[in-house]
């Protein structure tokens, strides 16, 4: 009896210990997704700026290139949600996102979603080839999804 | 020598017949050919001015109906509520006529003498010609009537005294329409317009005085008192703290896509814009406006430090 109560009040203690080593782990841990994340942020805009120099005709590529970038995006914007857990907001580190991240996490989702949606379609409008329609396509991933998602979800400079 | 006419040249029995001559010649225009000339606005030339004017953006509260208003407008001076513009004749401007419209846009007073406050841009609005005027009156009539009544501003003492503004039209308000200038091109001219008039860009980028003033020396500088409580963007080509380092297209291509030269979306109020207004007009109308603006003197104007991303 006393054997058992010794190995269950030790294993109580090692949890509460454990816990509190992972908690302040933790932080270190958000701090960690939140420069991740905005490494990945700054790389859809890195794209998104090298499709603009092709669209105005700063550089001599053509849609072939525009598709490349669209897939990159793309491929990021399937990451996006798991960016975002929850704790990673100011509290944890230097991040304009704000915490309505996490209560209203059902539009932050779907403006995710419009994300992946949309550059989908443009990868599929690079195909043509028409320069006037991927701009069109190109403001609706820009202008609509990404600005949508920062209006109501990323802190004002 | 010519000679002059004058009633003595008139033989006496002539008198009559010339006196019905000069009454005619005096009247004020004869109704018949005045009936086939009145110029009637186009709708459809009107949904273009309509949206280069953002008019949506004010006039539609958020997820409500279009222009039925509603939609709060943070101001230093309160929340003034926009009104509905919908064609209902009991709450929206139904039993307006075009020239209740023209006096709205040029002078700030509504239909029945009462005064707008200047939170509706017709300090800007008053360049307008009289031709979008008529345009945008036809495409107003056109929309579907929503019935909504008007919320009443919620603005601090005394800014809620509308004869108030009888003194500030005064002061500041600068009536239109916009006089050409001569020696630019139309291009420039075209872009002067859609800016100044109809895009009423200064509302938001010009900085305002004590008074909700444009300060006019220092158009589109830049304001740090944005709509949205954000600062506002210099649009002068200063190069450090301006737009100086955008090239022609780099503001076409904004004002198309709403993406900045740095790959960022330009965000803020100015998504709004984009969308329902510059990314709809004419590749020509949006040249015009980077010419004129790449044409303005360049203002050092510091409003934000460089940013993070994330």
């Amino acid at each position: 009896m006393l054997r058992f109560r010794t190995v269950w009040m030790g294993g109580l203690a090692v949890c509460v210990l454990g816990s509190a080593v992972a908690a302040w782990g933790a932080n270190d841990d958000m701090a960690n997704i939140i420069k991740y994340r905005q490494g990945l942020m700054k790389a859809n805009a890195e794209h998104a700026r090298d499709i603009g120099m092709i669209l105005k005709g700063e550089v001599p590529f053509d849609a072939r290139h525009i598709m490349e970038h669209a897939e990159a995006i793309n491929a990021m914007s399937k990451l996006i949600i798991q960016c975002f857990p929850k704790g990673s907001g100011s509290a944890a580190g230097k991040t304009r996102a704000k915490d309505d991240i996490w209560t209203h996490w059902d539009k932050f989702m779907a403006d995710a979603v419009a994300l992946q949606t949309e550059s989908a379609k443009l990868i599929e409008i690079t195909k043509t080839g028409n320069m006037s329609e991927i701009t069109t396509q190109m403001a609706i991933v820009g202008n609509n999804s990404c600005g949508d998602c920062h209006d109501d979800f990323r802190q004002h400079e | 020598m010519p000679e002059r006419w004058s009633p003595q040249a008139v033989p006496r029995a002539m008198w009559p017949l010339a006196l019905v001559a000069a009454l005619i010649a005096l009247a004020p225009v004869p109704a018949m050919p005045a009936a086939a000339e009145v110029a009637v606005g186009s709708a459809e030339r009107g949904a273009y001015v309509f949206a280069a004017a953002g008019c949506a953006e004010c006039h539609t509260a958020k997820g409500g109906k279009p222009l039925a208003g509603g939609r709060p407008l943070k101001t230093p001076f309160g929340t003034y509520y926009s009104p509905n513009i919908t064609p209902d004749p009991a709450t929206g401007i139904g039993k307006w006529s075009e020239g209740d419209l023209e006096r709205a846009l040029r002078e700030g007073i509504g239909p029945d003498g009462t005064h707008f406050f200047p939170v509706f841009p017709y300090p800007s609005f008053t360049f307008m010609t009289d031709a979008d005027i008529r345009d945008l009156y036809a495409y107003l009539k056109s929309v579907p009537p929503v019935v909504q009544a008007n919320r009443r501003h919620d603005v601090d003492f005394p800014f809620g005294f509308r004869l108030l503004m009888l003194g500030w039209n005064r002061l500041f308000l600068k009536r239109g329409p916009l006089v050409p200038d001569a020696d630019r091109s139309a291009e420039w001219n075209r872009g002067a317009y859609l800016v100044r008039a109809l895009g009423h860009c200064g509302e938001c980028h010009t900085p305002r005085g004590v008074l909700g003033q444009l300060k006019l020396a220092a158009a589109l500088s830049g304001s740090a008192a944005g709509p949205e409580g954000g600062t506002v963007p210099n649009l002068t080509p200063d190069k450090e703290t301006g737009i100086g380092s955008w090239s022609e297209k780099d503001i076409t291509y904004l004002l198309e896509t709403g993406q900045t030269p740095d790959g960022d979306d330009v965000g803020d109020g100015m998504r709004a814009v984009v969308d329902a207004g510059t990314s709809k007009l004419t590749p020509s109308d949006r040249t015009a406006i980077a010419v004129y603006l790449k044409s303005l003197p360049p203002i050092r104007h510091q409003l934000r430090k460089p940013k993070a991303t994330d």
